[in-house]
């Protein structure tokens, strides 16, 4: 049994954000201990097959795969990872039986670098997370993925010390741009368990100061002067909350100038990097003149959108296999099957439009194909 | 660099428009970003006018004259026109009082303006729909399109948010999308900059850079700021415009009516909603005015030469989609009041019945507990509260009305025309940005103009020399 600290190896900022949240939410974390791969391998329940192997716990992600880990109450989890191909890891909890929603607020999601890496995985900041659930590991894109260590932290005291932990986590969880986040941001909770709002609180002290300063003021100096006990009292009170969404915001700022468009989407789509690394490659791919379909799954909007979007001005429409016409976005035309120059393929649970071949790819199910 | 070329060219037809209309203030530190703001304006206003009234094709050559043409104006009229007068009351001070609160909020906003800056231009123009009509209007409009789907998809986006960020793919560069974003980003940084130094140049470098914190304060503002979406922009455009508002509290000056006036234009090309929303305050601008009217003549005027503006941008949208498309809010206000609520509105209702709170305390706790929008309305409500008496000193009850009515349209949309939007947290949020840039503007001036008195320095000096002793020597 090794011991090591907690690390988020994804990216600088995201580590030195990780490390304020601790120290400024919660006391010095114990050593992590090492979870037997075997005994994993034994009882966690997947989605798809998993294979034990002399590097660890193998499986492949073509569309996605759940798993379950039998690590019952578990708050923290180190996982090391090899990873080929495009992967998005999402963690929640569930009760091992029903598959919880993925995506839903607060979404926690980590691209998971290729090559070998390491994500710490805070369970108590997700949604309905108590002692009596299991980890939920979620992985999408298109790659495979070796599982090569996982370690937790070591139960301590009883359900009330568990509950007071995850207030804690909670009060400065980052903030992770999901597909609610450009309707409502994650609200700053001081103590989730009584259901207590930052905004409140710091709403209060800003009352109590500045009322009270010109109560005071008046009752000392016989002035009514409330405008200086206002403003350093409303200054003071959004600095406050201003530092908070500073340290929740700082690990989902994308910082660096990225001048290329394709640049942005392989780097900074956050909710499906394979999608943006398709669309990428797409856009490099297809000439500016050429009439582009796209193949998707029967329920998969996001993808063909995102895809057609990115790709206008030139024709694109989304192909469905029983339509004469397709159509593309609000006012942009529609295309016959045999105007199509290019097909983009996207995990259509189809085969591929007859007399077209694949020309780059970013997975076996995810390439861009052109006319032969 | 093709959209910062067509930026450019943006500002220099926005500022030529302001020297043609005499509403220049002669300060470039203002006028710089106040062209942006009015460039944006008139180029949306001229395209989608000569788009959907007249039927001129978008194009290079509609493009080109459309930017020169205030430039020719403005030759025209450097002769003939004597304006609404050009600077303020003078006084332009740039140091906020006092330095050890001013330093940590200028410190904020600065670092929330780069991280806008980089985090918009970093990201790809991705949303929850992925993509926006916000964005997918300004492609439409520089291939051309004007089909049915093409006019809906403008006519919600609004002429700002079509014509601006396409406006460099019309002319020729290719289209990538971040411009969209861009656009958004530009007018944020020009805001924070019109808000700064407009309060400077008036006096109170406090109420601007107070009002640049209060909205840098604001995470979800920050947050869209940085997007293709476009409820932020409709709130820079609401806010600069209740800059001048207020400003106009202290100076009386016609020129700053003319100036609100035509940035409230600008706001109401800013999404479908963007025309209604700015109504009351437009009608409340011109009841000020005329209430001035009776002392100081010849505003009326000019301000109704830029309202026939506003009618110009309604008479095109109801040209290009017909006037049941145009205003979807009147007609399901209308629904609403005869008793035939929306079908979605009915079902949520009931959902609301059965569990969770209701339209009204989801709107309540967006606006104080949520943290979308800061500790603004904590300190908006008590500063009303503690300071009422001094309003009508201030001369801020006018904006204040103002912005009440415009709280209370965004109120009664959130709880009564489109209660289930509130419900599932889908727009409630969003819909509050616009009024909360305007309410910090209006708060900032008020906090910020008492902490350090404009004008009459040798009162205060006169004051000074009978309390204090004279310094001698060093």
């Amino acid at each position: 049994m090794t011991a090591r600290a907690p690390l988020d190896d994804r990216r600088g900022r995201g580590a030195v954000a990780t490390w304020a949240a601790m120290l400024l939410a919660a006391a010095p974390l114990p050593p992590m201990q090492d979870v037997p791969i075997r005994f994993v391998a034994e009882n966690a329940g997947a989605s798809s097959p998993m294979r034990l192997t002399t590097d660890g716990l193998a499986f492949d992600v073509t569309q996605w795969v759940g798993v379950f880990l039998p690590l019952k109450g578990a708050e923290l989890l180190e996982i090391d990872y090899r990873v080929r191909g495009i992967v998005l890891l999402t963690w929640g909890s569930g009760d091992g039986t029903t598959t919880p929603a993925p995506h839903s607020p607060p979404w926690h999601h980590e691209v998971l670098k290729q090559g070998a890496g390491r994500a710490t995985l805070d369970f108590r900041t997700t949604a309905g997370w108590s002692p009596e659930r299991v980890p939920f590991l979620f992985f999408e894109g298109a790659g495979d993925v070796v599982l090569t260590g996982i370690r937790t932290l070591p139960a301590q005291g009883g359900r009330e010390d568990a509950v007071r932990r995850r207030d804690q986590a909670i009060r400065l969880a980052p903030i992770r741009i999901d597909h609610t986040t450009i309707n409502f941001l994650d609200p700053p909770v001081w103590n989730a368990s009584r259901g207590i709002f930052l905004l409140d609180l710091l709403g209060i002290a800003f009352a109590v100061l500045a009322v009270g300063g010109s109560l005071a003021w008046l009752a000392i100096r016989r002035r009514w002067t409330p405008v200086p006990f206002l403003a350093v009292a409303g200054v003071a009170v959004a600095l406050l909350g201003d530092g908070v969404f500073l340290v929740r915001v700082w690990p989902s700022l994308a910082l660096r100038p990225r001048i290329d468009a394709g640049e942005r989407l392989r780097e900074n789509l956050h909710f499906s990097p394979a999608l943006g690394a398709l669309t990428a490659l797409a856009l490099e791919s297809v000439g500016p003149d050429e009439r582009v379909g796209v193949q998707a799954g029967a329920n998969d909007w996001f993808g063909w959108e995102t895809l057609c979007f990115h790709l206008a001005p030139r024709p694109c429409v989304r192909v469905l296999p029983a339509a004469m016409v397709h159509e593309g976005l609000p006012g942009t035309g529609r295309l016959g099957a045999d105007q199509l120059d290019v097909v983009v393929y996207l995990n259509p649970g189809a085969p591929l439009l007859p007399g077209f071949s694949p020309v780059a790819s970013v997975g076996a199910e995810a390439f861009v194909a052109r006319r032969r | 660099m093709s959209f910062l070329l067509a930026a450019a060219a943006i500002c220099a037809s926005g500022y030529a428009l302001l020297r043609a209309i005499g509403l220049a203030t002669g300060r470039s530190s203002v006028d710089l970003p106040l062209s942006w703001f009015a460039g944006g304006a008139w180029v949306g206003l001229a395209s989608f006018t000569a788009r959907g009234l007249l039927g001129i094709p978008s194009g290079p050559a509609t493009a080109i004259v459309v930017l020169a043409l205030p430039a020719a104006g403005w030759a025209v009229a450097r002769r003939r026109v004597r304006g609404l007068g050009a600077r303020g009351d003078g006084g332009a001070r740039w140091l906020p009082r006092p330095a050890w609160l001013f330093a940590p909020m200028a410190a904020w906003t600065a670092a929330v303006a780069v991280a806008v800056l980089l985090h918009g231009l970093a990201t790809p123009v991705h949303t929850d729909d992925s993509y926006r009509v916000r964005a997918l209007a300004p492609i439409l409009a520089a291939t051309g399109a004007w089909n049915d789907a093409a006019r809906d998809a403008i006519a919600v986006a609004g002429p700002v948010p079509t014509y601006v960020p396409s406006l460099a793919w019309v002319l020729g560069a290719g289209i990538d999308p971040v411009h969209v974003s861009a656009s958004v980003v530009l007018t944020f940084l020009a805001l924070l900059t019109l808000l700064v130094a407009l309060g400077s140049e008036r006096g109170v470098p406090e109420a601007g850079w107070g009002a640049a914190f209060a909205i840098t304060s604001m995470p979800f503002f920050g947050y869209h700021s940085a997007s293709t979406y476009a409820d932020a922009w409709l709130g820079m455009y609401l806010a600069a415009a209740f800059a001048f508002l207020v400003a106009l509290a202290r100076t009386g000056a016609p020129a700053d009516a003319g100036r609100a006036m035509l940035l409230l234009v600008g706001a109401a090309l800013v999404k479908r909603e963007g025309e209604l929303l700015v109504l009351p305050v437009v009608a409340v601008l011109l009841a000020q005015v005329a209430w001035r009217e009776r002392t100081v003549r010849g505003t009326l005027g000019p301000i109704g030469l830029l309202l026939g503006a506003y009618l110009l941008a309604v008479a095109a949208r109801v040209a290009a989609v017909g006037a049941a498309s145009a205003f979807p809010f009147l007609r399901a206000a209308a629904e609403r009041s005869v008793g035939a609520a929306p079908e979605a509105a009915a079902a949520a209702a009931g959902e609301v019945a059965q569990a969770g709170p209701g339209a009204g305390a989801i709107l309540l706790r967006a606006m104080f507990t949520d943290g979308d929008l800061g500790i603004l309305w904590w300190v908006f409500l008590a500063s009303l509260l503690l300071l009422a008496p001094r309003l009508r000193r201030e001369g801020l009850a006018w904006a204040l009305l103002a912005l009440g009515m415009v709280l209370a349209e965004t109120a009664a949309s959130a709880t009564w025309l489109y209660p289930q939007f509130t419900l599932d947290h889908g727009t409630v949020h969003r819909s509050l940005l616009p009024v909360s840039a305007a309410a910090a503007v209006w708060l900032a001036w008020l906090l910020g103009s008492p902490i350090a008195p404009p004008g009459r320095p040798e009162a205060e000096a006169r004051r000074r020399s009978r309390k204090e002793p004279r310094r001698r020597g060093g």
